[in-house]
């Protein structure tokens, strides 16, 4: 699963984190490691194991075993479970923010907000009482009552991405426990270390043995997890051809999934847009993260004569943005993820020029005192670019904006449409008509409205379209709730 | 220094109250300035409680998909010399109140507007202001 870390040698003196198996933290017995590197200082932070085919089947049996006693374990008990895990989140926060910052690179602010959409979703799924309640009716024939309840079906897993290690497992898993499943962590090798704290705090909030459990490894390990006939569902967080290879295994084996795929989200600038109050909103929205989200602003497209002046003015902000290392307070974008993600950056910098878009901003060059050797790319602006272009067409993951034009709204969905992906799209506009158009038309699961970022709040679908998500149901809100249980109607009658 | 980020500005803010609560702190129980010592005091928590509050509504509101760079907003222009000396008249300390005051209350009303991507904590710095420009009423009073 995106898996680039070199090989670490055995005899390094870095600690290697451990696995988390029916209540207890466990060496892996395997010898096979990678490291973990802060991507702004290179330091290696600690060494994540590839464990074993074995370990994974351990971790599912006891996730088995444990779901018996758990699934008849009140909903009002296990949401008491997530109220002791969010105060130890909140207790917490700050060390978790911290942990990220090292082992992404994004920013302490960009951590923090990280961890508090994780505890959100915690706070939402503590609410399962209500949120897991069936429905019935009386007399639906003469003497005939009908029920539909909500069940838990077994062992979940999620593989999540690098980019969101702290927040995106917490779309699935406090909701698959909550519905009284038990579960299964594989994290991104590249970003373990937020997710081994968190399974701390889970440690210390005491959910019994074998409810949750964490195996660190690499694509080996899901695949394991994939094959596993006793895994119910998968929840998938990564690239397109990822999520089409996991959706397409999971399912092959009878297993729920949804596969959250790349994206290549466009922002459309409306001629009316006031430039000073939307212009620092696509700063976040395309440099944010150092552009490594899938509902980072990708292909700016500025709609009839509002097109230089949003230029001139993206260039004057875009190069304002101080680059660094993220524990920083007055850094405002840190590095790229790893070494391999700024090469791939690079490239597709390389591939624009080539197909003939202008570099009105370069960032290939950008040195940051005191951190020469990390994986920093500064803000990178590509004018003239067309939809169809390399860059134009597919996920960068990195800080590069493509301006585009577009004569009118039409063109602009057009544009948006010819695209695979359909993960976010966002108008920037105070012209109602325009938005609600905009809104109705685009085929994108998460719409922004002057919001340079879509980004659901814990109680609604995070959604996806196109080749954005594979799958039905999606993580958070009430979709998590249907993707965690199973329906069963009773249809009762007394003599 | 530029305040470039919503963290950077938060911690500028918990400096400045830091430094109020002190300020506050040290005036009241100075026999100086026994006449205004409990408006000292009440100040003096006043800030100690903004502080807190900031604090908890910073770390519930902050959301990574709301942020925003910030640009042209120095602390140079909100710092003021806000020691309290036992060498201060009760006049001294009141003008140096008042000086302090006015001077977080063009700070609250400015930096609110920088962080207003993050509605629940600029609402208070909204507050915030008001709540200053009425200590400096009071202080007034006292002139």
């Amino acid at each position: 699963m995106g898996q680039s870390t070199k090989l670490a040698p055995a005899d390094t003196n870095v600690a290697v984190i451990k696995n988390y198996v029916n209540g207890e933290w466990v060496p892996s017995r395997s010898t096979r490691t990678l490291d973990v590197v802060n991507p702004a200082t290179t330091e290696v932070l600690a060494r994540v194991p590839i464990s074993t085919r074995e370990e994974v089947e351990e971790a599912v049996q006891y996730a088995k075993q444990a779901y018996e006693d758990w699934r008849e374990t009140p909903p009002l008990t296990r949401a008491r479970y997530l109220f002791t895990l969010k105060n130890l989140m909140e207790e917490h926060f700050e060390e978790v923010s911290r942990i990220l910052v090292q082992e992404h690179g994004k920013t302490i602010d960009e951590g923090r907000g990280e961890v508090r959409r994780a505890i959100e979703c915690v706070e939402h799924a503590a609410g399962i009482p209500t949120l897991m309640m069936g429905y019935g009716l009386e007399n639906v024939a003469p003497g005939l009552d009908e029920d539909c309840l909500l069940q838990p079906l077994g062992v979940f897993c999620c593989l999540p991405p690098s980019n969101f290690p702290a927040m995106i497992p917490f779309w699935f898993i406090p909701y698959a426990v909550s519905c009284g499943n038990t579960y299964v962590v594989k994290p991104s090798s590249e970003v373990p270390l937020s997710m081994n704290k968190l399974f701390e705090l889970i440690h210390e909030a005491d959910f019994p043995p074998g409810v949750m459990n964490l195996v660190n490894g690499t694509r080996e390990v899901a695949d394991v997890l994939l094959e596993s006939k006793d895994i119910k569902g998968v929840s998938f967080v990564g690239s397109t051809p990822v999520a089409k290879y996991v959706y397409s295994k999971a399912t092959s084996t009878g297993k729920r999934a949804q596969c959250q795929g790349g994206a290549k989200n466009f922002l459309v600038v409306m001629p009316d847009a006031p430039l000073d109050k939307i212009v620092p909103t696509i700063m976040n929205s395309v440099y944010g993260c150092t552009g490594q989200r899938c509902l980072a602003g990708a292909n700016v497209v500025g709609v009839g004569d509002v097109y230089e002046p949003l230029k001139q003015k993206l260039v004057e902000a875009a190069k304002a943005i101080k680059v660094g290392y993220g524990m920083d307070e007055s850094v405002q974008m840190g590095p790229l993820r790893s070494k391999q993600a700024k090469e791939k950056v690079l490239s597709y910098v390389e591939t624009g020029l080539e197909e003939g878009a202008k570099l009105i901003l370069d960032g290939r060059n950008l040195k940051v005192d005191g951190y020469e050797d990390g994986y920093f790319v500064g803000p990178t602006i590509f004018d003239n670019v067309g939809p169809k272009m390399k860059i134009g067409s597919e996920e960068i993951f990195g800080p590069v904006m493509c301006l585009m034009r577009a004569k009118d709204l039409d063109e602009a969905l057009d544009m948006i449409h010819q695209n695979p992906h359909g993960n976010a799209a966002s108008i920037f506009t105070q012209n109602g008509k325009w938005a609600r158009e905009f809104k109705h038309c685009v085929q994108a699961g998460n719409v922004g409205i002057n919001i340079g970022i879509a980004a659901p709040v814990a109680y609604f679908p995070f959604s996806g379209w196109k080749d954005s998500f594979f799958g039905d149901l999606h993580g958070q809100g009430f979709d998590a709730i249907n993707f965690f249980t199973e329906r069963k109607v009773v249809i009762s009658r007394w003599f | 220094m530029e305040l470039k980020t919503f963290s950077a500005v938060l911690r500028f803010t918990f400096q400045l109250e830091d430094q109020t609560t002190k300020f506050y702190q040290e005036a009241s129980s100075s026999d100086k300035c026994g006449g205004a010592s409990q408006l000292f005091a009440g100040l003096a928590e006043s800030s100690r409680k903004r502080r807190h509050a900031l604090e908890k509504a910073a770390r519930e509101s902050v959301d990574h998909s709301l942020l925003e760079p910030i640009s042209g907003f120095f602390e140079e222009n909100y710092v003021t010399s806000t020691a309290f000396s036992e060498t201060m008249s009760y006049a001294e300390a009141l003008a140096a109140a008042n000086g302090l005051e006015e001077r977080m209350q063009k700070f609250y009303l400015e930096a609110g507007e920088k962080i207003s991507f993050i509605l629940g904590v600029s609402r208070l710095y909204k507050r915030y202001t008001q709540e200053r420009a009425k200590a400096l009423a009071s202080l007034q009073s006292l002139s």
